[in-house]
């Protein structure tokens, strides 16, 4: 007898296939996807990749994200099929079972789901999760491995969030149950919507709330970085965001309705015969139809701004990366022997980065200071007030000076060269209180773009007598502009080992900086993959990678959540389909007896399949124009010049979201067609 | 040459799986002159629905040959199947089947529509035929909103628009309470009057009793019919009750 529950229960699914399956399907597809962020946040693999942490912190905001919406989106999608659900209740209930009898029958049900898709999401998981971590590494430029892994913490997390999930659910539809009578869900299905005056007034609210949030968006200053403007503009973007989400249900519940009776109103327009069966089977069911079209609009609008604003930002970042990362890629190496190929070492790294030219980098500066100003006491001024007390100059030798630049720096024995890139007032004066000589070279790009605005100052000699100068004038700095003097926080004693400390183990010290024609990506390749042991890889690339890494994790996140998206939207025209497929079979049935044939049957449905389409995502493609002084203030905020225009890419993303839905949407519509000519077994 | 001749028309129906062969109809034969108002009466499970349909062309017969002005039935092609019904035919049903997506005004004018019909032909058509069936006030209104007779007369109006060669009527009256059935049966005769042709499947006398001949089929054969002559509905009506009371052993 107990097992009843549980045969009432297991039929009730098991007849229902074609409503399960999919669901299952999906909440274990959703529940994979849970399982692989939480997995990726968690593995060394990935985490350890360059950008790893960003990452990492991306991917577990992206799970929480992508918890709450799939949360939503199960309990909406279990409402969709509950309602086949109520009558079936209603008779056992009218057959003498209690309520609390179809309570455990609910609770029963929704084990058996949550227990078949968790276990189907969770083996997915655990299949797909290698495929995703190497696609990830790959993504992100770090080194494949085969090893399987497997985190029994994502496990318990997922098998959490159904159990969560679905309690959630059960709780609802066992509350819905007791709220109920049996009799209600006897009745027929639903009565068709009426139209009238009340329609056009609310049409007309929709309209003026809509206008509302634009004007609000609209007012938003083309420029955030003005201090007090970003919290004021997020504040005004959040609220016409809010005004917007209600001006879209009221418009779809009650505009469609009214642009679809006004639409019958023509003749010409309604007796024809696709429009004639299109028109009255959407103005039948609009308001139902209406929340899921709603829904599709605000999801679609999120989707067209998300990728927008992100192939908005990849393209104007690519301007900011050509300044951090000029066309010529420069590393410091070091730790790296003298002599040793770097050539070879870098066309190893497996791109066709080709090493333009190689030489030896002083890795230490000179600072001169004031007179009686200490380094440590010019650097803290530097610190506290913002007032230099003190000079920085690069060091390079003539030597490689003409590696870097081609060209050699017209210099004497005894002189220096000097290319400044602030102007020098004082004279410089070495440890010997001779005054240097300097002659100031002109600018050079070479030197630039490795040695910044710095000044420089260069040796005249090779690197090994720049070094034998360097320690004769006191190893960390010190050329006082009066007389020399060593730094008065070390004592002799503590300045020698330093002194003998770097010489000994210069060669560890030893950078060299190789400068490579290539791309930004091909420097990226090297910077990922260069192999020496012991060397130690600089480069302005870094602070690039850093960036990428940002903006590929949110593309990650991104795409995630496009994923997801599509999920629902898939579901979401599946059951819609299915659904109203069975509930106009019986209308498709009469209307072949009145001599309707299999081509129109098609073309109408596709007829409403694109006017429902299109509703939805033009209005959220006017949405997403709207978001543009926003979405562009956001991105300037990281100082990118935004130069493309942002409507485009609206269009752009209008675009590609629309073929998505085309392919849904016929797909979708194969199922609905199928159950109108009777092809498949009613539910 | 009549309107409609049905010519041994055999149907045996076999279930997929088991093979059992159950004969729907074994040889009928019948044929419906222009303008004349038939009724064909049989028991439940006589096979008087599968006729309906073997004539609308909804459903193949095993053996035998259904001609409606000559033409055969079989030898229109699949993809003018559709349009040959929507042209030569009317459907009332005992279940009305309107669509409950459509307001009554419109399920009137689907045929129309679906026959690429000019805006103004349609309403020029629909509404007289309307006011005369008495719907003209409730065409706005959705099938849900109105009474089964009112909706039956809908579907009335709605097969007799297209002027179809001939209407067919599957138990108009079944679902209706009995002063409906009188109105719409009397609709029936009116439209009759105005030289449309109709054959109908009834068990019910009374619905019989309106029409100018009577066919009992019987063990899915015809094998018995009765004309009404001048006689009076009433009359009718008694000869048709004693014709099934002699013939079917009493029931009704």
């Amino acid at each position: 007898m107990r097992n009843i529950y549980f045969r009432i229960a297991f039929n009730a699914i098991s007849k229902k296939r074609i409503v399960y399956i999919p669901y299952i399907f999906s909440t274990a597809v959703m529940g994979m996807v849970l399982y692989l962020l939480i997995s990726l946040s968690r593995d060394s693999h990935t985490t350890d990749l360059i950008g790893g942490e960003v990452f990492s912190v991306i991917a577990r905001i992206g799970a929480i994200i992508f918890f709450i919406l799939s949360t939503i989106f199960s309990i909406y999608i279990s409402f969709f099929i509950t309602r086949g659900r109520h009558k079936e209740y209603a008779v056992l209930n009218v057959l003498g079972l209690e309520k609390k009898h179809l309570t455990k029958i609910i609770f029963i049900e929704n084990l058996i789901l949550s227990v078949s898709s968790s276990v189907i999401g969770i083996i997915g998981g655990i299949v797909f999760y290698k495929l995703i971590e190497l696609a990830v590494i790959k993504f992100f430029g770090g080194i494949i491995n085969y090893e399987m892994s497997f985190e029994p913490m994502a496990v318990a997390i997922v098998f959490l969030s159904y159990l969560l999930v679905y309690s959630a659910i059960s709780v609802i539809q066992v509350a819905l149950l007791y709220l109920s009578r049996p009799v209600e869900y006897m009745k027929s299905a639903s009565k068709g919507e009426r139209k009238g005056k009340l329609y056009v007034l609310f049409s007309l609210l929709g309209i003026l709330i809509l206008a509302v949030a634009y004007k609000i968006e609209y007012s938003i200053p083309p420029d955030l970085r003005i201090t007090n403007f970003i919290g004021r503009s997020t504040r005004q973007f959040i609220f016409s965001s809010i005004l917007i989400v209600v001006a879209t249900f009221i418009l779809f519940v009650f505009g469609s309705v009214t642009v679809l009776s006004v639409m019958k109103k023509s003749k010409r327009l309604f007796y024809r015969k696709y429009n004639f069966i299109s028109l009255s089977t959407l103005v039948f069911r609009m308001r139902r139809s209406a929340i899921g079209l709603g829904t599709i609009c605000i999801l679609s609008t999120l989707a067209i701004v998300l990728a927008s604003a992100l192939i908005s930002f990849a393209v104007s970042a690519d301007d900011y990366l050509s300044s951090i990362a000029p066309e010529t890629f420069i590393a410091r190496f070091s730790g790296v022997e003298g002599g040793m190929d770097l050539a070879s070492i870098i066309g190893a790294t497996g791109g066709n980065a080709k090493v333009k030219r190689v030489y030896e980098s002083f890795p230490y500066f000179m600072v001169y200071t004031k007179k009686d100003t200490s380094y440590h006491e010019a650097n803290e001024a530097s610190l506290t007030e913002g007032g230099f007390t003190a000079e920085y100059f690069s060091l390079i030798d003539e030597v490689s000076y003409s590696a870097l630049t081609g060209e050699d720096p017209d210099i004497s024995d005894d002189e220096f060269g000097v290319i400044m890139g602030k102007p020098l007032s004082e004279t410089l004066i070495d440890a010997s209180g001779e005054s240097i000589k300097l002659v100031v070279l002109e600018d050079n790009e070479s030197v630039r773009s490795v040695y910044g605005e710095n000044n420089i100052l260069i040796f005249p000699g090779d690197s090994q007598a720049l070094l034998k100068y360097y320690l004769s004038n006191d190893i960390r700095f010190i050329v006082n502009i009066e007389k020399s003097d060593y730094d008065i926080r070390q004592t002799p004693e503590e300045l020698e080992t330093a002194k003998k400390k770097f010489e000994d183990e210069y060669d560890s010290y030893r950078t060299y900086v190789v400068s490579v024609d290539a791309s930004y990506a091909e420097q990226y390749l090297v910077y990922m993959n260069v192999d020496v042991d012991g060397a130690r890889i600089e480069s302005t690339t870094e602070d690039a990678v850093n960036f990428i890494s940002a903006i590929k994790g949110l593309f990650f996140l991104c795409s995630i959540i496009m994923v997801l998206f599509f999920i629902m939207m898939v579901v979401t025209l599946y059951y819609k389909n299915l659904f109203e497929g069975i509930e106009d079979a019986p209308n498709y049935e009469i209307m072949r007896k009145l001599g309707m044939d299999d081509k129109l049957i098609n073309r109408t449905v596709y007829a409403q399949m694109i006017i429902s389409l299109v509703l939805p995502i033009a209005l959220a493609a006017v949405h997403a124009m709207f978001s543009e002084r926003y979405v562009i203030g956001i991105i300037k905020m990281f100082e990118v010049r935004v130069t493309h225009s942002f409507q485009w890419l609206v269009i752009l993303s209008t675009v590609i979201v629309t073929i998505i839905y085309l392919i849904i949407g016929i797909i979708a519509s194969g199922t609905y067609i199928k159950i109108v000519k009777g092809k498949k077994q009613e539910v | 040459m009549p309107l409609l001749e049905v010519k041994n028309v055999k149907k045996i129906y076999s279930t997929r799986f088991s093979g059992n062969r159950v004969t729907a109809l074994t040889d009928v034969n019948l044929s419906v002159d222009e303008g004349e108002f038939v009724a064909i009466m049989g028991e439940s499970g006589s096979g008087k629905t599968t006729l309906l349909n073997i004539i609308a062309a909804m459903d193949d017969a095993t053996s035998g040959e259904v001609f409606l002005n000559g033409t055969n039935i079989k030898d229109i092609k699949e993809n003018k199947l559709a349009e040959f019904r929507r042209k030569k035919f009317g459907f009332v049903f005992q279940e009305f089947n309107l669509l409950d997506t459509f307001s009554i005004g419109d399920n009137i004018r689907l045929p129309l529509v679906l026959d690429d019909r000019k805006a103004a032909e349609i309403d020029d058509k629909v509404i007289p035929l309307a006011s005369k069936l008495g719907i003209k006030e409730i065409l706005d209104k959705y099938p849900y909103e109105v009474a089964g007779g009112q909706k039956q007369r809908a579907a009335l109006c709605r097969a007799a628009v297209m002027n179809p060669s001939l209407l067919l009527a599957d138990e108009p009256t079944g679902s209706l309470d009995s002063k409906s059935t009188g109105e719409v049966l009397h609709l029936f005769e009116e439209i009759h009057e105005d030289g449309q042709t109709i054959l109908m499947v009834t068990h019910s006398v009374k619905a019989a009793s309106h029409a100018s001949r009577v066919l009992f089929i019987k063990d899915g054969a015809v094998y018995h019919q009765v004309y009404k002559g001048d006689l009076s509905n009433h009359e009718f009506y008694n000869k048709i009750s004693d014709s099934l009371q002699v013939l079917l052993g009493g029931s009704r």
